[in-house]
């Protein structure tokens, strides 16, 4: 994968060696993998910290050349009915194994987003055909997964990547693309990146296509493109009474962002607090909000639901 | 007397250029023709016209008939498929295509376009207002052909031939005023005639037909009267269903109202939205009468005091725009899926980043191996 023109998947690492962080736990599953066995998985933490890099570094291991035909990776918040689980899943799992392996692996990644019915079929499966196939799943919070599923599996818990190995990342993407990293650039990025590297890895690669050398101001740039800070706005439009300002730029920003009414209606509900009015009207508010987002659930039409909250921003 | 005198050869029809029907039958060039224009111009006549002329059977569906998409499957689906019983050559009219109700006749439309693909036989379609976005798909099938009105000279004629064969008495300048009161509808000016004689003779005329009240005046009604018995009535002559009238409320609501007005009558649309999805999903249509209550009175009592000013209205302008943004998000949406597939990410994750991805999307190695077409490579070029 090294000649990705995606750096996603560029610098995704191709052995155990390779991950960085998470130390313990690439010890203990590249073990499993030199014993030629592995138990079902699951792998929690926050996003991009190298789940599925890990699941897939397991993969290749084991299965060498054949990993491609042995190796099935589902993306749950995509697929995550439970038709999934009985069709595509099962078919894989019960079919044997190609090559010399004992097994098949199937990478479930996202799975707390499995519905309940789904994750329910699934621990029939598991159990079925766990002499072929051998699941990881990868989640973000393992609460949402069900119990006899977390039972079957050997859990494991992601750290978020700590700075000093975030920096690594750094330090190796701009040596192999000769990019320059001052200082404050490189807090700005580990600051947007949360420590989430395919984030990082995304804002440096469209950091590159502006200049061979990274600066703060750069980065921040990308970002704030990216992050609809104009709820803001539109609530001190309403507030001054300039309600139709307040309606344009709502309109505006739900479409150019593509935002439901209810992303945009829980940011309003939180920026609720921080407006300059009255303690008493910023509850009122807040009970209105409930309301509206109660009429958006029953299926009406978003943005006049949020036209008549703004009007009730307006001062009296 | 409207019967009397429908055409019975192309032509006939005064004031078409109806050779054009017969270019585009004997084309094949598209399989379905799309006449339009204001009423009473003979738009529905030159189909009968022809049909008579050459011989074709004619299968009519229009806009009393629902028109959901299994009605326009069933009806219009089959009938496009089979031969006709005696071996007639056959017509499929479709009539007041703009008729079509988006929502109570949902599918109606599509359906139409799929049958138009399929169908054996040719399609008319006749319509006063295409220009809708809705229709996008429908026009671009088609082929188009423009009636206009007709001058009144024209009718005048007309007129006079249909009073000299049945003998009636008349003066000439009293047939050309009424010719010239119906801007052009032929066939008003038929009925008025009719109307206007008494034993072979032609008297006094009468009232202006009522014409449909425009959009715009009945919005004046809502937002400047508290007149129940006024307001009560006010949209009952709009030729709009209810939605898209709540849509003009929105859009012109805050150039009338302000402050507390404004809260209250926003309360109202947000109610009347309610019962709309209600309506919607239980097919529970009693509820129209709360939903037109509200749009009415409601609206209209929500002012605590009688508004003057004159306030020139806007035309609803957002369906277009979620429409464009629709297309937009679309592409965006098809571009995070082949991301996902090559980057072990869901298509969600993709769509999210999607503003920090689309500074590199379209780099040449990128685009090439995500296999974007040229349609997504010149999207990202906008939206850089």
């Amino acid at each position: 994968m090294k000649d990705s023109s995606i750096w996603i998947e560029r610098f995704r690492p191709r052995d155990f060696k390779e991950i960085i962080g998470q130390d313990a736990i690439v010890k203990r599953i590249e073990a499993f993998v030199k014993q030629k066995n592995l138990p079902h998985l699951l792998l929690s933490g926050p996003a991009g910290v190298g789940k599925s890099s890990l699941a897939l570094v397991a993969a290749k291991q084991l299965f060498g050349d054949s990993w491609r035909q042995n190796f099935l990776e589902l993306n749950a918040s995509d697929d995550r009915g439970i038709d999934v689980v009985r069709n595509t899943i099962k078919d894989f799992a019960r079919t044997k194994s190609i090559g010399n392996s004992p097994f098949k692996i199937i990478l479930l990644d996202e799975s707390d987003s499995l519905t309940r019915d789904a994750q329910q079929a699934l621990r029939r499966t598991m159990e079925q055909y766990s002499r072929t196939c051998r699941f990881i799943l990868s989640c973000n919070y393992s609460s949402r997964i069900i119990d006899p599923i977390q039972s079957r599996c050997t859990v494991f818990r992601f750290k978020p990547l700590e700075k000093e190995s975030i920096n690594k990342i750094i330090d190796n993407i701009s040596k192999e693309e000769k990019l320059k990293v001052n200082d404050k650039a490189r807090a700005a990025l580990i600051y947007v990146s949360g420590g989430d590297v395919r984030r990082l890895e995304n804002v440096m690669q469209s950091c590159s296509t502006m200049s061979r050398e990274i600066t703060e101001e750069l980065v921040y740039e990308i970002i704030s493109a990216a992050k609809p800070k104009e709820i803001r706005e539109i609530l001190d439009f309403a507030v001054k009474g300039k309600f139709e300002n307040a309606r344009d730029k709502l309109l505006d920003v739900m479409l150019k962002h593509g935002l439901s009414g209810l992303d945009i209606i829980k940011q309003i509900q939180s920026e609720i607090w921080s407006l300059d009015l009255k303690d008493e009207r910023k509850i009122e508010l807040v009970d209105k909000c409930g309301e509206v987002e109660f009429r958006m659930v029953e299926g009406s039409d978003e943005y006049l639901q949020l036209e008549s909250l703004l009007a009730n921003f307006m001062k009296k | 007397m409207i019967n009397e005198y429908k055409p019975n050869k192309l032509n006939e029809i005064i004031g078409q250029d109806t050779k054009k029907i017969l270019d585009w039958i004997n084309s094949g060039r598209k399989k379905s023709l799309l006449i339009h224009g204001p009423t009473g111009t003979g738009k529905t006549a030159s189909v009968y016209a022809l049909a008579k002329e050459f011989n074709y059977e004619i299968l009519e569906m229009n806009s009393s008939d629902f028109r959901k998409k299994e009605h326009i499957k069933n009806i219009a689906g089959e009938a496009s498929q089979q031969q006709s019983l005696f071996g007639k050559k056959k017509i499929i009219l479709i009539d007041e295509v703009d008729g079509i109700s988006g929502r109570k006749d949902f599918g109606g439309l599509a359906e139409l376009n799929k049958v138009i693909e399929k169908s054996k036989h040719p399609i008319i379609l006749t319509g006063n207002e295409i220009f809708d976005s809705k229709f996008n798909a429908l026009r671009r099938k088609s082929e188009l052909l423009e009636f206009k009105a007709v001058n009144y000279l024209e009718i005048f004629n007309l007129l006079k031939k249909i009073c000299d064969e049945g003998k009636v008495g008349y003066s000439e300048k009293e047939l050309k005023n009424l010719a010239r009161k119906n801007n052009g509808d032929v066939r008003a000016s038929i009925l008025d005639l009719e109307r206007s004689i008494v034993n072979k003779k032609f008297v006094e005329s009468f009232d202006e037909r009522d014409y449909k009240e425009k959009i715009e005046d009945a919005l004046r009604l809502v937002f400047k009267s508290k007149d129940v018995k006024v307001l009560l009535n006010a949209f009952s002559r709009v030729d709009e269903d209810l939605n898209e009238i709540l849509l003009w409320l929105d859009e012109n609501l805050s150039e009338e109202y302000s402050d507390e007005d404004l809260k209250r009558a926003y309360e109202k649309l947000s109610k009347v939205d309610v019962y709309r999805g209600r309506i919607l999903r239980r097919q529970y249509y009693r509820f129209l009468v709360y939903q037109s209550a509200l749009m009415s009175v409601g609206v209209g009592l929500s002012k605590a005091e009688k508004r003057n000013g004159f306030v020139e209205y806007k035309r609803p302008s957002r369906i277009l725009k979620m429409w464009i943004a629709k297309q937009r998000n679309m592409k965006r949406k098809s571009i995070a899926e082949k991301i996902a597939k090559k980057t072990h990410s869901s298509v969600k994750n993709a769509y999210k980043e999607f503003p920090i991805l689309v500074n590199f999307l379209n780099e040449d190695g990128v685009a090439n191996e995500l296999e974007l077409d040229d349609d997504e490579i010149e999207f990202l070029r906008g939206e850089k």
